[in-house]
């Protein structure tokens, strides 16, 4: 209740209670469906500490209660404990997102320390499957142990998980897994193209006959998170067939750049040139303020379908996949129309 | 005995409400503009006596009245450790 009264307010009033900050488009792994691009030539140079924290403090003055920090791999940045440090101090609630592979034991002591809400860690199923997925050998057993360690300390650990045509198998050992270790577990079946538009990995995208069975896994209902990167998985609430992204969540890039959401790339502008609220509150005209415009009536394909009422669409699919902010998704048309002929729902 | 607020838990003032986190819990809680004040008055240690006699030269409110709703108002707050003595 309070949970839905905040994120109303936050949405009506267009105030980022929720960011997505990854700190380092960096990793120690090699997954086959990762959705930046391996050449980052956009780039620059990453955001210091010093930058990082600047930026952090704008956050809090704008409202931003819920931090996620991702990457990349955020435990290649040395600074990332000194950064969480930061965090808590200015009394976000934030969590880390990581494959765990860097997680030791000195680290996990020092998160449990900076007052972390949690750590979230892939894993793609049993040591064959993740090893392959993430194309370093020895990657499962490290995120075994930096699942341990974490319990260990009483930081709260969530495995999330990618399901893909290799992994789809594994999915129920890695429920056991999560409920026999008192883990939380999340599957999320969106393959999202690469940022810059290649498509390539789409291929790993579950088939209808895969989605269909894991919209009729009993044990997955609540732990299927249909949107990867928006919303930092904080909540499922959506008003109409837009979403959250520009009003009341945003993403920051390693660079400075700010999206509405970090699946939505519309570029904003850059925290080394602006600060956040001059970046998030733009005068009449701008991209960000046509975006927050866009209503349900916008859509003018999406309106007349049947499946509207039931549909999780994303815009930033839209625009990436689909190449249309205000068209279908094709992904999520494919989602709904399994989810609901699973469900016999009946329409005219 | 003095009262502070939990400096541990994240929170946040949006549209003069407060609303804190517990991470442990994932909890949300609220506190309309009177309980902010009130948060406010915690930031450092004080006095159960410095709060009532604080909001009772702020508000027009009986000073039993607001001494029960205060005493009742942390009993609560202690409850979810959100305060720390």
């Amino acid at each position: 209740m309070i949970q839905e009264e905040l994120f109303e307010i936050t949405y009506k009033k267009n105030i980022p209670l929720i960011t997505v900050f990854e700190l380092t488009n960096r990793c120690n792994l090699k997954c086959r469906h990762c959705y930046l691009p391996k050449n980052d030539k956009c780039s620059g140079s990453e955001l210091t500490t010093e930058e990082i924290k600047r930026i952090l403090s704008q956050l809090k003055r704008a409202g931003c209660l819920h931090l996620v920090l991702t990457g990349g791999e955020v435990f290649l940045r040395d600074d990332i404990l000194d950064i969480c440090k930061y965090a808590h101090k200015l009394n976000f609630d934030f969590r880390i997102f990581s494959n765990g592979n860097l997680i030791t034991e000195k680290i996990t002591r020092q998160l449990a320390e900076s007052g972390i809400s949690g750590v979230e860690i892939s894993f793609y199923g049993r040591e064959s499957v993740h090893d392959k997925i993430t194309g370093v050998r020895g990657s499962f057993e490290k995120s075994i142990n930096a699942v341990n360690l974490l319990k260990r300390y009483k930081i709260k650990v969530t495995i999330k998980c990618l399901l893909m045509k290799s992994n789809f198998n594994d999915y129920p050992w890695l429920i056991r897994y999560a409920r026999n270790n008192g883990v939380s577990y999340r599957f999320d079946p969106t393959v999202a193209p690469k940022n810059n538009g290649d498509k390539s990995i789409l291929k790993h995208r579950l088939s209808n006959q895969q989605l269909k069975r894991v919209f009729g896994d009993k044990d997955l209902v609540g732990n299927v998170s249909f949107e990867d990167r928006k919303g930092g998985g904080f909540s499922d609430w959506s008003n109409d067939l837009f979403c959250s992204g520009g009003h009341n969540s945003c993403g920051i890039d390693p660079y400075g750049n700010v999206y509405p959401c970090l699946q939505l790339l519309i570029l904003l502008g850059n925290l080394r040139d602006k600060t956040f609220s001059k970046i998030w509150h733009p005068g009449n005209g701008s991209k960000l303020t046509q975006l927050r415009k866009f209503k349900q009536d916008d859509l003018q394909v999406c309106n007349k379908c049947t499946y509207a009422e039931n549909c999780r669409r994303c815009p930033g699919l839209a625009l990436l996949e689909d190449g249309n902010l205000l068209g279908p998704s094709s992904l999520s048309c494919k989602m709904v129309k399994v989810q609901c002929d699973k469900n016999h729902l009946n329409f005219t | 005995m003095k009262i502070k607020r939990n400096n541990k838990l994240p929170w946040r003032v949006i549209d003069d409400t407060v609303y804190i986190v517990n991470p442990a819990s994932s909890y949300l809680y609220s506190l309309n503009p009177l309980g902010r004040r009130i948060w406010d008055l915690i930031s450092k240690p004080v006095t159960l006596e410095f709060i009532i006699d604080k909001l009772y030269s702020e508000y027009d409110v009986d000073k039993e009245t607001l001494k029960d709703d205060i005493e009742e108002f942390f009993r609560i707050m202690g409850t979810h450790h959100l305060i720390a003595n």
